[in-house]
């Protein structure tokens, strides 16, 4: 009896694994700023998973497991009160050491620009920017992860996306005029 | 041409957050107005410029949990299954323990009651069947109490205000009386 609800229970939390264990450890990540410990944040959750009633989670398994990776990440913080520092570095792409055509490197560059953007967002922006676009959460999914409201959601979304497309215009025009500037 | 869409409802088109309804109504409103049309496409770049970057981030690392942590999620369970198994187990030695101290001690098996007693009851009980001397019924035995193999009336000054039970004395005049019924007639 215990054998079949166990091996049952084990196959479930391994799929969960299998599904969520990158997207939870880049969110993590994004909040503690150390893959070490973002590891022990997803471990820590993966554990709490084996202790739920598979039951009780179906249905908004995703939403739990970035619940509970959140306030580990944030407890993580508190207990260290360390202060996010970001790397651009860490942004920037390394996919391919093939050579690139021109656009694509433009494109890239432009990638590297906004991910430096999104770290002077607020914390809230961030977080729901990276929920949003890492993790493809719809606003209900993360209103039930952070605790917002949806419309709150949506709202803080419409204000980061319009804060990153208004910046990467504004340096668009201040480049175009510093290479008018250097040919005239 | 003034624009009859707020930007909210532009960006929750662009994230596909609108109702299918609300949809066509951004969509026909967009038709019109370029403006919203060009602020959609903007917010569509910015938006695809997020996923690739977020998608890039941390891609030279190794993005899964190492195989000792890996162990230590799946060994917490041996232990979960151990304390149900414990838990059932100690339920059902206390419930052991319980019938046998109760076989072993009559007394406990005691049910005190007070109340009035249908005929048949009584003759059930009493082996009596002529309750024709028996002037107020509800007088008759006040009260009863009953052991493993007898049942014995007698006034309310016969019985014990008090019988311990497993879990400590309970004073009678405390608990509850159940109603046997006044069907005597």
């Amino acid at each position: 009896m215990f054998g079949a609800k166990q091996k049952k229970k084990t196959e479930w939390v391994q799929t969960a694994m299998q599904r969520y264990e990158k997207p939870l450890l880049q969110y993590s990540y994004s909040i503690v700023r150390d893959l070490e410990r973002a590891r022990d944040v997803v471990q820590e959750t993966f554990m709490r998973l084996y202790k739920q009633e598979q039951e009780a989670i179906e249905g908004h398994l995703s939403q739990w497991l970035f619940t509970v990776c959140r306030n580990c990440s944030l407890k993580v913080l508190r207990s260290q009160e360390r202060y996010v520092h970001v790397e651009s570095s860490e942004f920037e792409g390394r996919s391919s050491d093939e050579p690139s055509p021109s656009f694509e490197l433009e494109r890239k560059e432009r990638v590297a620009r906004l991910m430096e953007l999104v770290q002077e967002l607020t914390p809230n922006q961030r977080e729901v920017v990276r929920l949003r676009f890492q993790n493809f959460h719809s606003y209900q999914e993360i209103s039930d992860i952070t605790g917002l409201s949806v419309g709150n959601v949506g709202f803080i979304l419409n204000a980061a996306m319009r804060s990153l497309r208004d910046k990467m215009e504004r340096d668009d025009r201040e480049e175009k005029i510093i290479y008018l500037t250097k040919t005239a | 041409m003034e624009r009859s869409i707020s930007d909210k409802d532009i960006t929750d088109y662009v994230l596909n957050e609108l109702e299918p309804r609300e949809r066509l109504y951004v969509e026909s409103m967009m038709l019109g107005c370029d403006d919203s049309r060009s602020d959609a496409v903007s917010l569509m770049e910015v938006s695809r410029l997020l996923e690739e970057g977020l998608e890039c981030e941390l891609r030279g690392a190794e993005l899964q949990l190492d195989s000792e942590r890996r162990r230590e999620v799946f060994a917490y369970a041996p232990s979960e299954i151990w304390d149900s198994v414990l838990r059932v187990a100690a339920s059902a030695v206390a419930l052991a323990a319980c019938v046998a101290f109760a076989i072993a001690a009559p007394v406990i098996s005691k049910v005190a009651f007070r109340g009035e007693l249908s005929k048949s009851q009584l003759a059930r009980h009493t082996g009596i069947d002529d309750f024709s001397d028996v002037v107020d019924p509800a007088a008759f035995p006040v009260a009863m109490f009953e052991t493993d193999d007898n049942l014995q009336t007698g006034t309310s000054d016969d019985f014990p205000t008090r019988v311990l039970l497993p879990t400590g004395a309970v004073n009678l005049g405390e608990m509850p009386v159940p109603y046997l019924g006044s069907d005597v007639n």
